[in-house]
């Protein structure tokens, strides 16, 4: 296996002798040198040899076919890709579709009697060396598809000899060289598919033997096509598609007699189709579709015997479509859609025996299909939709047994579809939507067995569907809406296996939905709304596991909605609003877990709503229950919707209060209008912003003077038991942590001054009330003092649920007063059960009021205290400068996993000694980051508890673990406190376990200390910790699942 | 009654303009909006084939799976959210001048959030969040005025929080969070009302000081 020989090209200057014959390039001299001092036989083949090799050495892969590239050889004329002269020069380089991936060859002018150079599909990479130009010899430049960039060389114009330049499909730039007009013998020039600019050389116009122009896909080429290339008498193919050429298409074209492909779609040509276009009679391919063109299309076209594909869509094109088209005897496509014509469908089209596709979509053609088409027995395309097309189908379409597409949808014909269609055996898809057929359906039209899809929407087609349906296997998508379909749905819809879309909604369909439905178990979409259909919902539809939308509504339907929906595990939309449904809502629907929008509404439903119905996280679009008889209250579970924007319950029995909606934050819309909810709304801007038509008809709910009927921190009832258990945990914690004294319980030194307030009447409200003042501070000011600065200057922020002043006072002191916004009881006459709401507001108060201010720390704004009159409710914080609002809004936000969260803030503190935001954590970080940085590792902890003894760093390490379970940044996935409070039980209870374990360890090592526990501890120990490892969940095994547990290790 | 019998057929005239102008543009919108959607169907990889009901060559997207159109068949949802897509989002969605809600979070699409969003007028979410977006947070969001749900966290998303954003008062939730984010975070406009939840995990500068900390307890010595 010959070695390809390592070479480097030399640097230095040469100063060599040039004793041999001269030549252009000065690389050669460099070249020349290394060589001379190698080789002491100097031959020009073997030039050739050496800069093959060393151009094909640089490849990082080389294939296998380079094998006998022998840099032993005197030349490489018997080298694969190689062709050589008689002499011995090579005179072919030919590599195509062999993956190189190394750059253009710099040499190139070593070759002196190169005539094809030919790299395509290699992956030539950098630029095309202007020595290019110096291979006089050359008559192919092919490199294509390969990797190059930079410009096309401007010195290609000097080779004379040229015929072929290809260079499309790479990377190249910059503009096409005029200089390349002077490259007189060119035939072929192929530069489609690179980045390349500018305009199209006026000087391409001089070449008189150019055959072929391929400048295309060049999105940046612009300017006009000058009028010169019509001087190309031997053009056969001019292509400059996908580029951005413009104007118009010159007049001289007329003059290109061989000229086979114009093809200049996608690009910004204006003005009219030149009628000079009609002498291309050679013309074969006319493609000028996407651009501008106006004007009509000429007749002198209907001359071009052997055009086949006339594609002139998406212009301007107006007028009509020339009758003489049917001359053009070997047209095969014409699509001359999305444009303007006018007119009817010229009867010649008929004549067009070899007419494969007749498209003419979106235009303003009228008149009627002309039966003469039937005659073109090779139409397998015939778009006709969105016309003025009239008039009925002829039954002559059914001769066209080639035809798979006939879209007719959007135009006025009318009359009964033609029972011959039956005979267009081909068909494959048949829209004649949109239009005024009549008359009932033709049975034969099931019995095509190629149909997919059937779409005859929004016509007047009456009668019923024939059982023959069933027949029609192949039938996919098959949509009938909107018409007078009467009867029933046959049974043997069931037997559409492949059947993926049916739709039969606006009819007048009666009868029951047949069991046999659920056979059909593609069916993805199934709508079968605005009948009116009666019987009950078959629970055969549960065995659809594909079934996405299910619309059932406005029917007669009655019954109950069966459990077994709840399989429709791909449902999406659930529609069956609008029946006569009755019994309880299934709670099995909750497991449809992919609903979006649920619409059960204007039924007779009753009982409960369910509360499984919420675990269904992604119901994101609607849930309608209004219009039925459902009683109860909102299940507090229904806050699981968070995604949720559209909520109607109206028009039900529905009662207790509205705050399990509070949390519902992607609400847009929301009707609860017409039951007997009670209560407060939640205070928040959406329930703010509620139109009062949105609420009514609900006796008990506060909506006199709505102000006031907002209740500010929406809890739920088991809001007391939480706050217990949040007290529970702090103390938890500290036994656990051992005496960290700043979770000490704050002794709350109620002072209630009662202070009158006259002189303030945004506070007072007109009223005179009297105030309450709980401090949790020692402070040295008055509510009255505090009352004085809450004027509309000082106010520095306006949230949900309040507002936040800045007040400066007497003793210099700055604080923040946060006014929550008002609730007054007292206004609230329309209550019937006052004291007892009035009762639960003031507690809920209160619980804020006692939770921040047990927890004092940095994280959360130093609570000073609170005061409160019937009115009005502040309460005051430390004043944070400039840019700290967004503290006070954290305030405002408090929920039930914030109040964890600040909890796993208070407890990360205790553990690292540090403050949530601390000089000594390193990066600015937040603890939580900072913590999660560090992987857990015990160096977080605080220094002076490191030293602690084994068992309790690893107690403080798992406590550290339930830490971050509360830090969660998603507040869905923090532990409620209850869980928390488990978690650190579960701790102490696995020290106290453990402690059992060493001591009965002990005992077990005194009993046996002949036994040596090398192989691990005796069987008595591992029952012991295999069962106290079963009996215990605790953070550690959430966190150190992989890791051992250390107490495991014998000491 | 010459001048009537003009007057007469130039409005017919102008009426018949007016429809014909109506048709054209109704037909052309209907194509667009479905043409904007396959081109996001042609860069997705759909694994699980939950875009297969895209069909490009029907007449508008409305039977689409996944889409919501108003009445007059325009596109008004678009909700792919965990459907387990990956590739990027294209410019062209920009094109749906409906859209109320466009859906697509928890997927590991990647890329960067084409500006052309900022053209959709009518956007009240945006919900794009545990995704592997990269680039900035375009600023022509801030041109959406009806913009109500911002969610952008769990990305890889860098650059700073563009200020326009902070004049879209409609803006009720804010979610940038465990991103790459830089610079400061305003504090006026709209995002007064935001907490730091809503910018955590990012590499933003931290929060104007808290009064100074009380002086730190010296370290004990370690217990023997």
């Amino acid at each position: 296996m010959p070695m390809p020989m390592p070479m480097t090209m030399p640097r230095q200057s040469s100063n060599s002798q040039d004793h041999h014959h001269h030549h252009h390039c000065n690389h050669y001299y460099h070249f020349l040198f290394i060589f001379t001092l190698l080789f002491s036989a100097v031959s020009a083949a073997n030039i050739e040899v050496l800069t093959l090799l060393s151009w094909i050495h640089t490849s990082p892969s080389l294939s296998s076919s380079f094998s006998n590239w022998n840099s032993l050889d005197l030349n490489p004329c018997n080298w694969s890709f190689i062709t050589c002269s008689s002499k011995g020069f090579v005179t072919e380089i030919n590599i195509q579709s062999v993956h190189l991936a190394i750059p253009f060859p710099s040499n190139i002018s070593f070759f002196l009697y190169l005539q094809k150079f030919i790299i395509s599909g290699a992956n030539l990479t950098g630029t095309i060396p202007p020595t290019l130009g110096d291979c006089t010899s050359l008559l192919v430049i092919e490199v294509s598809s390969n990797s190059l960039t930079g410009s096309i060389p401007a010195s290609i114009g000097k080779l004379q000899n040229l015929q072929n330049l290809k260079l499309n499909s790479n990377q190249l730039t910059g503009k096409i060289p005029p200089e390349l007009g002077n490259c007189t013998n060119l035939k072929n020039l192929f530069l489609f598919d690179n980045y390349l600019t500018g305009n199209f050389p006026v000087e391409l116009g001089k070449l008189s033997s150019l055959e072929v122009i391929r400048i295309g896909g060049n999105k940046d080429i612009s300017g006009s096509i000058p009028d010169e290339l019509g001087n190309c008498q031997n053009l056969k193919v001019l292509g400059l598609a996908d580029t951005r050429v413009s104007g118009s298409i010159p007049a001289s074209f007329g003059r290109l007699g061989k000229l086979q492909s114009l093809s200049i779609y996608t690009a910004m040509l204006s003005g009219e189709i030149p009628p000079e276009l009609g002498n291309c009679t050679e013309l074969v391919d006319l493609f000028l579709y996407e651009n501008s063109l106006s004007g009509s299309l000429p007749r002198e076209l209907c001359q071009l015997q052997k055009l086949e594909r006339l594609l002139v869509w998406q212009n301007n094109l107006v007028g009509i479509i020339p009758e003489e088209i049917g001359n053009c005897k070997s047209l095969r496509i014409i699509d001359l859609s999305l444009n303007s014509f006018s007119g009817s469908i010229p009867r010649s089209c008929g004549n067009l025996s070899q007419l494969e596709e007749l498209m003419l979509s979106s235009n303003n053609i009228s008149g009627s299909i002309p039966s003469d088409l039937s005659n073109a027995t090779n139409l397998m395309q015939l778009q006709l939709d969105t016309n003025q097309i009239s008039g009925p189908i002829p039954q002559e379409i059914g001769l066209l047994t080639q035809l798979t597409i006939f879209f007719a949808w959007q135009n006025k014909l009318e009359g009964s579809i033609p029972s011959a269609l039956s005979g267009c055996i081909s068909l494959q898809a048949v829209d004649l939507s949109h239009n005024s057929l009549t008359g009932s359906l033709p049975p034969g039209l099931f019995q095509l067995q190629n149909l997919t899809k059937l779409l005859l929407i929004s016509n007047g087609i009456s009668g019923p569907i024939p059982p023959e349906v069933g027949n029609c296997k192949s039938l996919v998508r098959l949509r009938l809406a909107n018409n007078r379909i009467r009867g029933q749905i046959p049974k043997e819809f069931g037997d559409l296996t492949s059947l993926n879309f049916l739709d039969l909604s606006g009819n007048c369909l009666t009868g029951p939905v047949p069991d046999e439905i659920g056979n059909c178990t593609g069916l993805q979409m199934l709508n079968l709304s605005n009948n009116t259909l009666g019987g009950n919902l078959p629970s055969s539809l549960s065995s659809m596991s594909r079934l996405e939308v299910l619309d059932m509504s406005t029917n007669r339907l009655g019954g109950s909605i069966p459990g077994s929906f709840g399989k429709l595990t791909s449902i999406n939309r659930l529609i069956l609003g609008g029946n006569m449904l009755s019994e309880s809502i299934p709670p099995l629907l909750g497991q449809c877990s992919s609903l979006q929008l649920l619409d059960l509404s204007s039924n007779s439903l009753s009982g409960s709503i369910p509360y499984e119905l919420f675990n269904i996280e992604g119901l994101d679009i609607a849930l309608n229950l209004s219009l039925n008889e459902l009683t109860g209250a909102i299940p507090p579970q229904i806050s699981g919707l968070s995604k949720l924007s559209i909520l109607d319950l109206s028009h039900n029995k529905l009662e207790g209060d509205l705050m399990p909606l509070s949390s519902l934050e992607n609400l847009v819309s929301l009707n609860i209008s017409f039951n007997n909810f009670t209560g407060y709304l939640p205070d928040n801007k959406f329930f703010r912003q509620l139109s009062a038509t949105d609420l009514e008809g609900n006796q008990g709910l506060c909506s006199q003077g709505r102000n006031s009927c907002f209740s500010n921190i929406p809890r739920t009832p088991n809001n007391l038991k939480h706050s217990r258990r949040l007290r529970l945990a702090i103390a938890l914690l500290g036994a656990v942590t051992l005496a960290m004294a700043i979770l000490g319980a704050v002794a709350v030194f109620r002072a209630q001054k009662i202070i009158k307030d006259d002189n303030d009447s945004e506070i007072g409200g007109g009223h005179s009330y009297s105030w309450q003042f709980t401090p949790f501070q020692k402070l040295n000011f008055s509510v009255e003092q505090v009352l004085k600065c809450l004027v509309e200057t000082n106010v520095i922020g306006k949230g949900c649920s309040g507002i936040v002043y800045r007040a400066e006072l007497e003793n210099g002191e700055i604080i923040a007063v946060k006014k929550l916004w008002p609730t007054t009881a007292a206004e609230c006459n329309c209550h019937n059960n006052r004291v007892g709401v009035n009762r639960g507001f003031r507690d809920s108060f209160s619980t804020e009021v006692s939770t921040l201010g047990s927890i004092r720390h940095k994280n959360i704004v130093r609570f000073l205290g609170c005061c409160w009159n019937q009115n009005t409710r502040l309460l005051m914080y430390d004043y944070m400068p400039n840019g700290s609002l967004s503290k006070y809004g954290y305030m405002m936000k408090i929920t039930e996993k914030s109040d964890v969260y600040s909890y796993g803030i208070v407890v990360l503190e205790v553990l690292t000694g540090k403050q949530p935001i601390d000089p000594t954590i390193p990066d600015g970080l937040h603890i939580v980051d900072w913590v999660r940085r560090k992987r857990y590792g015990a160096e977080v902890l605080d220094p002076s508890l490191r030293t602690r003894p084994e068992f309790e760093t690893e107690e403080m390490m798992q406590t550290f673990g339930v830490a971050l379970l509360c830090v969660n940044p998603s507040p869905d996935d923090r532990p409620t406190m209850k869980d928390v409070a488990a978690m650190l039980k579960e701790i102490r209870h696995q020290r106290e376990e453990s402690a059992k374990v060493d001591m009965l360890l002990k005992e077990t090592l005194k009993n046996n200390e002949q036994q040596s526990y090398n192989g691990g501890p005796s069987a008595t120990v591992q029952q012991i910790y295999s069962r106290s490892n079963n009996s215990s969940f605790s953070a550690s095994s959430l966190l150190y699942s992989s890791s051992s547990n250390p107490r495991t290790t014998l000491k | 009654m010459e001048l009537f019998a003009r007057t007469i057929s130039a409005s017919a005239l102008a009426l018949l303009c007016l429809i014909l102008v109506f048709t054209l543009f109704s037909t052309v919108y209907g194509n667009s909006e479905g043409d904007a959607l396959n081109a996001l169907k042609t860069n997705l990889v759909d694994p699980n084939n939950v875009l297969q009901s895209w069909d490009a060559t029907l007449v508008n997207p409305c039977t689409w799976f996944h889409v919501t159109c108003n009445s007059d068949n325009s596109v008004t949802r678009v909700d792919l959210g965990n459907a387990n897509l990956s590739g990027q989002l294209v410019p062209q969605l920009g094109q749906l001048p409906n859209l109320q809600y466009l859906e697509l979070y928890s997927n590991t699409i990647s890329g960067t959030i084409p500006s052309e969003l900022g053209d959709l007028a009518n956007l009240v979410s945006l919900d794009l969040y545990f995704n592997n977006l990269s680039g900035s947070i375009p600023g022509s969001l801030g041109n959406l005025q009806k913009l109500r749900f911002l969610r952008l966290n769990n990305n890889t998303l860098s650059g700073t929080i563009p200020n326009s954003l902070t004049n879209v008062y409609s803006l009720q939730v804010l979610d940038l969070s465990y991103n790459h984010l830089t610079g400061t975070v305003p504090v006026n406009g709209s995002f007064s009302l935001f907490t730091p939840i809503s910018f955590v995990g990012n590499y933003l500068a931290s929060p104007p000081p808290s009064p100074p900390p009380p002086p730190s307890p010296s370290t004990p010595p370690s217990s023997s």
